[in-house]
């Protein structure tokens, strides 16, 4: 009887050591394998990015393959306009990968338009490199098995290769010996998904007469076709508000009946459809001097479709200024960081010219002191000014919170008290100064304070 | 499905799972599906000629117990005959078993002959016919080898020989017996293993024993880190140097043999514990095949240690039965005669020597190179037992201790010496580049300029890579150094704590997924021993 008890605590203890010791090494397992993957790190920016922003705040989710972020950078249409419009998208993305992408994005950001670039749609190319940029930085997830094996199938990959997408480690352990640091700590961008690479903001392709124009349809291929209709009968079933929107490339003839016949299949199943082929002129695109190469534009071309596409989503779907707002801070970071990558590439026209109405000048020299059961703060005055409005970022050290308003104060005060705090209590007060003038704000400037 | 693969461990897993689910007698069940799934997928129709081998095999071995039990029952049923007609009756008996047994010798002989070895005999006739001016060729077949031939021909021959001499009983269960023939662990590469030590292990269902299972884990482990992490590694130069031996000269080439031959060790090692740790996990012990060879003392010792499953096979089946025959006593004899004692005494035993050292070349492959290689180390042997008497006064004379270590490593440098030399017969493309190699390695053999002109940065391996094979090759002669000594690594890592245990455990595996050499981007070499 005592031995039969013996046994089975043996048991028991033996399953719990060997999950616990199973759960363990997959941990394990997954760090290391989060080293090892394809070495992109804008699809990992863009992919971890994406998560970080504050659930269904986004105006737009733009997904595409690579012409998204060569023609549109969102910290540009920011900049000029307060929209938030993400590119999450994807270099090579498959159009069977389209619905997939959607739905990850929609695990945060349920109310937003979804942008779909139609030009994902003109090929479909199943290689190993394309397999990885489709999979590897993804999070794991239903949705990834699912798009996984998808892929699998179009791609009629043998079951050896398979494991290989699955567990990239498979395919790139091999660059352990040529590691740097950055391998390991990769910290997001913080571009919203735009494209710092220097040759696509750098080259031009002179394409004068290249581009063809047609009104002709040609019948797309049976894979595309199909993963169209596939990514549109999600849509039709989810409710999703969706615009499907053409950029103009560089095609021979045949594709460019192709894509309109996309158009076409898109326009029937009455989507919102922005077909923009073909329409250089409309945008101010020169064909000499702002196209990176028959698929995409350099940094010239792209400030130029960026305004344009912001302007139609601005009026089509009333996409407010959010400029300024407390919460959209790292929007206003990514125009600072954008800039850095597009400076060298571009004119000063191209880096000001929204500045002509743009804002008043950041508040300096903030600074916060304690007072008696109080935080004071204080600042430095604001050519043209009419007032200073006031926001507290509450909760504890390591907690994010969003910005509350405290307070807006007119213009000639110079410091506030911030009062509503229980003596004793650890407080972290980063607090953040915004200018107002008339209906406009500055970007804010923050300070943190830690009250005992 | 090679032994280093994902399908591979995801088939010993279910394996393992399901041979401790059912129920003890028919766990043999579990491992005979196991092996045929294993082949099937390696080998596919090919799994056909194994079961044909195996039926051959368990045919022959009835046939000739069927003899047997028939001459020792009329031996029964007439008690009255006299020792005369008794001896009479054995001999006839002998003589059809002999008879039966040549035959099955013959059949798995001449399918491991014609599968492997048609096209050289092909090739050799017609390289023969064109020397002579005779007219014509004979076309070459096209003909595929099946997986591990070579090994489980010379494990048949072995349990037909063993049933013939009594010292086995034959099998009786054909389905059963084809387990034994095709036990998936060890049908790639071995070991070779004996009826009596494997079979009963295989036919009994074994009770889990968590020991077993974790030292089987261990050993599979570290046979994938030497084959994965080192032969793999090792094969990159060895290969470059090898494979472009003309743009070489001096000693940077017998550092390619060097290499070469630490890659076959680990690489054939490697796989041995890889089989012999899915077998232990399954409670099945199979036996060992290497002995630390790289501390052997002589050509001998080291060939003792070397793939020790085959040594033995040869010690038995071919070295005894012919030293042992009246033909080769007969030949002592007359030897003694002309060639005086101390020659003629010996000349039996290195011709039998000398015929096994041919057939370990030629089982390696149907190539000149492999029998110039067996023959190197034969004669190498011969040579040092000739020599023996004039070694030990000349070590007498200089007042050597034969027990210092300056001595023990002079002797096991000296080992290695020739041994890698041994190596350019069976790495080289063919006898004419080995003998090319050995010329060109003693051309300015003094010229260690390789080591700092970056020559080694030039052979598929960057510094990092080079770092790694050196610490990875320390580490290996540490813990063969270890179990020369005879301590045992997995014994002491079960003494550990269990975070320690833990962190060997996840430590090796994540180890193994970092720096081995799989997947799609190298071109990971197949096992060695698993061509012959």
């Amino acid at each position: 009887m005592s031995e039969t008890k013996e046994t089975k605590t043996f048991t028991k203890r033996m399953i719990t050591k060997v999950i616990v010791f199973v759960v363990l090494f997959f941990i394990l397992l997954h760090t290391i394998m989060g080293v090892f993957r394809i070495d992109d790190y804008s699809i990992y920016s863009r992919e971890n990015g994406f998560k970080q922003e504050r659930e269904n705040t986004l105006d737009a989710v733009f997904i595409g393959a690579s012409p998204v972020f060569s023609f549109y950078e969102a910290p540009l249409a920011w900049r000029d306009y307060g929209i938030s419009v993400f590119t999450y998208s994807f270099p090579s993305l498959q159009p069977w990968a389209v619905k997939y992408r959607v739905i990850e994005a929609r695990k945060t950001q349920k109310d937003s338009l979804y942008i779909i670039s139609l030009n994902t749609f003109k090929r479909d190319l199943f290689t190993v490199q394309v397999m990885h940029r489709n999979l590897d930085y993804m999070p794991w997830s239903l949705n990834k098995v699912r798009l996984f094996a998808t892929l699998v199938q179009k791609g009629n990959f043998s079951p050896a290769k398979t494991m290989e997408f699955l567990f990239p480690i498979i395919q790139f352990h091999s660059r352990w010996s040529t590691m740097t640091s950055k391998e390991f700590v990769h910290p997001v961008d913080g571009l919203k998904g735009a494209y710092p690479h220097n040759p696509f903001l750098r080259e031009h392709l002179d394409a004068t007469g290249m581009a063809v124009i047609t009104d002709k349809r040609a019948e797309v291929p049976a894979e595309q076709r199909d993963a169209l209709i596939d990514l549109m009968d999600y849509l039709e079933k989810e409710n999703i508000r969706t615009l499907f929107v053409t950029s103009p490339q560089i095609y021979d003839e045949e594709t460019a009946a192709q894509m309109n016949t996309l158009n076409d299949m898109v326009r029937e199943r009455g989507f919102d459809c922005l077909d923009l082929d073909g329409k250089w002129e409309d945008m101010d695109i020169q064909m000499d001097t702002d196209i990176h190469d028959e698929n995409h534009t350099n940094i010239h071309g792209a400030i130029k479709f960026t305004k344009y596409l912001s302007e139609y989503l601005i009026s089509n779907y009333g996409f407010t200024d959010k400029r300024g707002l407390p919460g959209w801070e790292s929007w206003d970071e990514s125009y600072d960081k954008f800039l850095y990558y597009m400076s060298p590439y571009t004119t000063d026209f191209e880096r000001d010219h929204a500045r002509r109405d743009y804002l008043l000048e950041k508040p300096e020299s903030v600074k916060a002191s304690i007072a008696e059961g109080a935080v004071r703060l204080t600042w430095q005055e604001v050519k043209d000014a009419e007032g200073y409005v006031i926001y507290r970022k509450g909760g504890y050290l390591g907690e994010e919170r969003d910005l509350v308003f405290i307070a807006e104060v007119p213009k000639g005060l110079l410091s506030f008290d911030d009062t509503v705090l229980t003596p004793g209590e650890t407080y972290r007060l980063p607090s953040y100064l915004s200018v107002t003038k008339a209906r406009k704000r500055s970007m804010g400037n923050s300070i943190r304070k830690q009250l005992r | 499905m090679t032994i280093v693969s994902l399908p591979f461990f995801i088939l010993v897993a279910a394996t393992v799972l399901c041979y401790y689910i059912v129920p003890k007698k028919y766990r043999w069940l579990v491992l005979l599906a196991a092996s045929g799934l294993f082949y099937w997928f390696n080998s596919g129709i090919l799994l056909l000629v194994l079961v044909t081998t195996s039926l051959v095999t368990f045919l022959i071995g009835l046939w000739i117990a069927k003899i047997q039990e028939a001459q020792q029952k009329h031996l029964d049923d007439h008690p009255d005959l006299s020792r005369e007609e008794k001896k009479k009756e054995k001999e006839a008996a002998k003589k059809r078993t002999k008879r039966v047994l040549l035959l099955g010798i013959l059949l798995v002989l001449g399918a491991l002959l014609v599968l492997k070895y048609a096209n050289f005999f092909i090739d050799n006739f017609n390289s023969l016919a064109a020397a002579v001016h005779a007219e014509g060729t004979l076309p070459r077949l096209n003909l595929l080898l099946p997986l591990g031939i070579s090994f489980y021909t010379l494990q048949a021959i072995a349990y037909m020989t063993d049933v013939y001499r009594g010292k086995q009983k034959a099998d009786r269960d054909p389905v059963r017996f084809l387990l034994f023939m095709s036990f998936f662990p060890q049908i790639v590469q071995g070991p070779i293993p004996r009826y009596g030590q494997l079979a009963s292990q295989l036919y009994e269902g074994h009770e889990f024993d968590y020991k077993k299972l974790t030292f089987g884990v261990q050993l599979m482990l570290w046979g994938l880190m030497k084959k994965i992490v080192l032969a793999d590694r090792l094969a990159m130069p060895a290969n470059q140097l090898f494979g472009h031996y003309e743009n070489y000269n001096g000693p940077i080439l017998f550092v390619g043999s060097l290499l070469y031959g630490l890659q076959v060790y680990c690489d054939f090692s490697g796989g041995m514990d890889i089989a012999r740790g899915v077998a232990q996990m399954l409670g099945i012990d199979l036996e060992k095949n290497f002995d630390q060879p790289y501390f052997a003392s002589s050509i001998e010792d080291f060939w003792r240690r070397w793939h020790m499953t085959m040594g033995s096979w040869m010690k038995d089946y071919v070295f005894y039965p012919l030293s042992l025959s009246k033909t080769f006593t007969n030949l002592g004899r007359k030897s003694r005669k002309v060639f005086g004692t101390f020659v003629g005494k010996r000349l039996p035993s290195f011709l039998a020597m000398f015929i096994v050292y041919f057939l370990v070349g030629f089982w390696h492959g149907p190539n000149w190179k492999y029998v110039a290689f067996g023959l190197w180390n034969g004669l190498f042997i011969m040579f040092g037992i000739l020599m023996e008497n004039v070694y030990k006064k000349a070590r007498e004379k200089c007042g050597i201790d034969e027990g210092s270590i300056s001595w023990r490593v002079f002797r096991m440098v000296r080992t290695l010496f020739v041994v890698t030399l041994g190596r350019y017969f069976s790495r080289a493309d063919d006898f004419t580049s080995a003998v090319q190699m050995l010329k060109r390695t003693f051309i300015n053999w003094w010229d260690l300029s390789f080591l700092t002109e970056g020559k080694l940065l030039n052979m598929g391996l960057n510094n990092a890579n080079w770092y790694l094979l050196l610490a990875m090759i320390l580490l290996l002669f540490f813990v063969d150094l270890q179990h020369e000594r005879g301590i045992s690594f997995r014994e002491v890592i079960a003494r550990q704590s269990l975070i320690f245990r833990w962190g060997i455990y996840i430590g090796t595996v994540l180890f193994l997924l970092i720096f081995g050499l799989y997947g799609p981007a190298y071109d990971a070499a197949a096992f060695i021993y698993g061509q012959f």
